[in-house]
């Protein structure tokens, strides 16, 4: 499309919205509507989850969440989760632990068990003084803990547990170190194995993890684990994740389902005031065929409308999403980014419906004639020409190149044509001459069988649907069909005369006996 | 106006076809072999239901045949595309509509000056012939009234002006007089034959109106879809 043609359906589709301004208010009116609605609620939803995760807040710890198993019960090992999901872009990081409550001059304890190099405490805390655990019976405690209890770096910690039918077991722990951590709820640390032998325990009681996702995800992750250790308890930031994740549960399953309901008004609504424009517009589309103007010139025009319409109607609905977010108290704790997200969501969706709204009447116009907009009832969308056999079965195809014949099959329901068969046995045939059409799904499907040559039409079957046509020329080629078809066909004829013939002694035989008895 | 050997036919039919169903198939067009030279007036003729108006909307392309073939400055029409029917359309074809089909919201300027916008012209250019052709017909002080706004004779002349715009190979007209009074029809016959000696402008009109061709090159007659007769006249 040149500038000139460019400008000159630019200013048609100018007049054009002019002529239908009310149809395409009530387009502007949907969209505006919809889509500031949908980014209101979806941030009031936002706001809402928010408030459910800052009250997790308070509580924090090294790992996102600690599987505690139960005495004898094994720690399922990563591979053997069963979600590969979750292993991949969840499980960054599992570590094994031992925790064991002893009696210390701290009182009682709760004592961790880690290895020397584990990832969750080294990364969460900061020796302050001392050293870190390296040598079977070191302790390191946090420096609170140390100021409370006037701990010195060199003390010796007896620490006492009690196992198995009440007996006692002592250990005596050097304290190395102090350290601040960066997280709530700090234990005495120790060695993971010091803590098994103290505890008489073959293997480790705790699993923790770290995620790698947003918190949504950790909900997932928690009830997924829940699935794996069915019987056991979890520690995770803090316990309002349960509240939390109900909260969300509540909030966004009912809520998800009314942003769906709200863009499916939204696309009912702008496509049924797009189906009923063309229809009004029928006459103009075809006059607009009739003097020339090609099909990417009215998607243009079309678009242009439509699209104004879509654009402005996100514009103020973004417009009106600021004017009304001032004057609302919880509008100003929606995450900025969160905001442009659903902005950003609320326009991809109205491009889909203007899209949808736009193909339908386009679609229509590019494939109807000019007489079918002008009066025809329905507008076929798709249309199929067919020539030959669609699918050769071997009998057929076996006559096809016995007789030289030229077959077609019409679909045939109960021993009837569903359309219109033109053409009659005896009636002479041009190559290409439609012979017999079919309407489907309420016309929006058009089939045309058109004759494969010039000849005659030799035979019709109505119960099958097949019709022969008899070429003028008998040299008239065969449609190519795969030769594995021909061949199929060819070898199935050879078993079946091998049959015959088979039968045909066999019965010879047969008939010689009886007579010789 | 497209270029044609005067000796060859501008439009011709060849074997054409073109069946409906109404309870069973009946063919609006039977096996329609004509011809039409370039600067000739033809006018087809024939009773209500013989198929005049069905032959004429397969020769501009709003339709399409069973069989048979088309073709017009001896290119064939029959398998083009719906895009390139347009294109072909606005090259070498305009259409005169029984009802006019003026687009309503455009003036009578806008609705000449249409097709020869979308067909890369200038607007100037557009523009100036659109004023041209409107002055032709003599609707010049109506240039800037819509459809609603002109009388039926009026709208038509607008739509033959618009018909005109593209220079085409022929222009086709489905019962151009039909819904006007004898003084309106006078004045568009008139139109036509004006047209067609400064022009040197193709026409081929449908009518039932047989008082009409004294005005044709060729009259064509038809019945029950077929070609009864064809008369080559002076007019």
């Amino acid at each position: 499309m040149s500038l000139r043609q460019f400008s000159a359906v630019t200013r048609l589709a100018l007049k054009n919205m002019m002529r239908w301004r009310w149809r395409l208010a009530t387009i502007f009116f949907l969209v505006a509507g919809s889509f500031s609605l949908f980014v209101l609620y979806s941030s009031m939803l936002s706001v809402s989850a928010q408030i459910g995760v800052a009250q997790t807040e308070s509580l924090t710890l090294p790992y996102d969440l600690m599987v505690i198993v139960d005495e004898g019960k094994p720690i399922l090992k990563a591979e053997e989760l069963p979600i590969p999901r979750f292993r991949r872009d969840i499980l960054e990081v599992g570590e094994e632990a031992v925790a064991i409550t002893a009696f210390t001059p701290m009182g009682k304890q709760e004592l961790l068990g880690i290895t020397s190099d584990s990832y969750f405490y080294n990364k969460n805390t900061e020796v302050v003084e001392g050293q870190w655990l390296s040598n079977p019976g070191d302790m390191i405690v946090p420096q609170e803990l140390a100021v409370q209890y006037q701990l010195q770096i060199g003390d010796q910690i007896p620490a006492y547990t009690v196992y198995k039918e009440g007996r006692q077991r002592k250990a005596e722990f050097t304290l190395v170190g102090f350290f601040t951590p960066s997280y709530q709820l700090a234990q005495p640390l120790i060695l993971e194995h010091d803590a098994k032998e103290l505890m008489l325990l073959p293997q480790a009681n705790r699993y923790m993890i770290e995620y790698d996702r947003d918190e949504a995800e950790l909900i997932h992750l928690i009830e997924w684990m829940k699935s794996a250790y069915p019987d056991e308890t979890f520690l995770y930031s803090t316990v309002t994740y349960d509240m939390g994740n109900e909260l969300l549960q509540q909030i966004f399953q009912p809520g998800q389902w009314l942003l769906v309901l709200i863009f499916l008004f939204m696309g009912i609504g702008v496509l049924t005031v797009s189906l009923i424009t063309f229809l009004e517009r029928r006459r103009e589309l075809a006059v607009m065929k009739s003097i020339g103007v090609s099909n990417i010139q009215i998607v243009y025009a079309l678009a242009l409308e439509q699209g104004t319409a879509g654009i402005v109607g996100v514009l103020t609905g973004i417009l009106i999403i600021f004017q009304l977010g001032s004057r609302i108290s919880w509008f100003s704790q929606v995450l900025p980014e969160k905001l442009y997200l659903y902005i950003g969501q609320g326009a991809l969706f109205t491009l889909l419906v203007m899209i949808a709204g736009i193909s339908f009447p386009t679609i229509l116009a590019k494939v109807a004639t000019v007489n079918q907009l002008l009066f025809a009832r329905n507008i076929p969308i798709v249309n199929t020409h067919i020539d030959h056999l669609a699918k050769p079965t071997g009998w057929i195809l076996f006559r096809e190149m016995q007789e030289n014949l030229h077959f077609l099959k019409f679909d045939m329901v109960d021993g009837r044509l569903e359309g219109v068969l033109l053409k009659a046995v005896g009636d002479p045939v041009k190559q290409g001459e439609v012979i017999a059409t079919q309407e489907m799904y309420f016309g929006l499907r058009y089939h045309e069988w058109k004759s494969p040559c010039d000849g005659v039409v030799a035979e019709y079957n109505p119960n099958s649907g097949h019709m022969g046509i008899l070429p003028d020329d008998p040299n008239t080629p065969h449609y190519p069909y795969p030769e594995h078809f021909v061949q199929d066909e060819i070898h199935h004829q050879k078993q079946m005369e091998a049959g015959r013939a088979k039968a045909r002694a066999e019965k010879e035989i047969s008939e010689i006996g009886f007579n010789e008895k | 106006m497209t270029m044609n050997d005067n000796n060859r036919p501008i439009l011709e039919t060849v074997n054409l076809n073109k069946a409906f169903y109404l309870g069973e198939a009946v063919y609006a067009v039977n096996n329609v072999n004509i011809q039409v030279m370039p600067g000739e007036i033809a006018i087809i003729v024939g009773p209500s239901g013989s198929g005049k108006s069905t032959l004429l909307s397969l020769l501009g392309g709003l339709d399409r045949p069973i069989s048979g073939d088309i073709l017009i400055n001896d290119q064939s029409i029959v398998k083009l595309n719906e895009d390139q029917l347009a294109l072909m359309r606005r090259k070498n074809i305009g259409y005169v509509f029984q009802f006019f089909n003026l687009i309503p919201h455009l003036s009578a300027l806008e609705n000449v000056e249409l097709p020869m916008s979308i067909a890369n012209m200038s607007r100037k250019e557009a523009r100036e012939r659109a004023r041209y052709l409107l002055d032709e017909v003599g609707l010049t002080p109506r240039a800037h009234h819509r459809p609603d706004q002109l009388s039926g004779g009026e709208q038509q002349r607008v739509a033959i002006a618009r018909s005109l715009a593209n220079r085409p190979a022929v222009v086709l007209a489905d019962e151009p007089t039909g819904n006007l009074d004898s003084r309106t029809r006078d004045m568009v016959i008139d139109l036509f034959c004006r047209f067609n000696k400064t022009e040197n402008q193709t026409f081929v009109l449908i009518t039932h109106d047989t008082s009409l061709t004294k005005y044709a090159h060729r009259v064509i007659t038809m019945k029950d879809g077929k070609i009864n007769t064809i008369e080559v006249q002076n007019p």
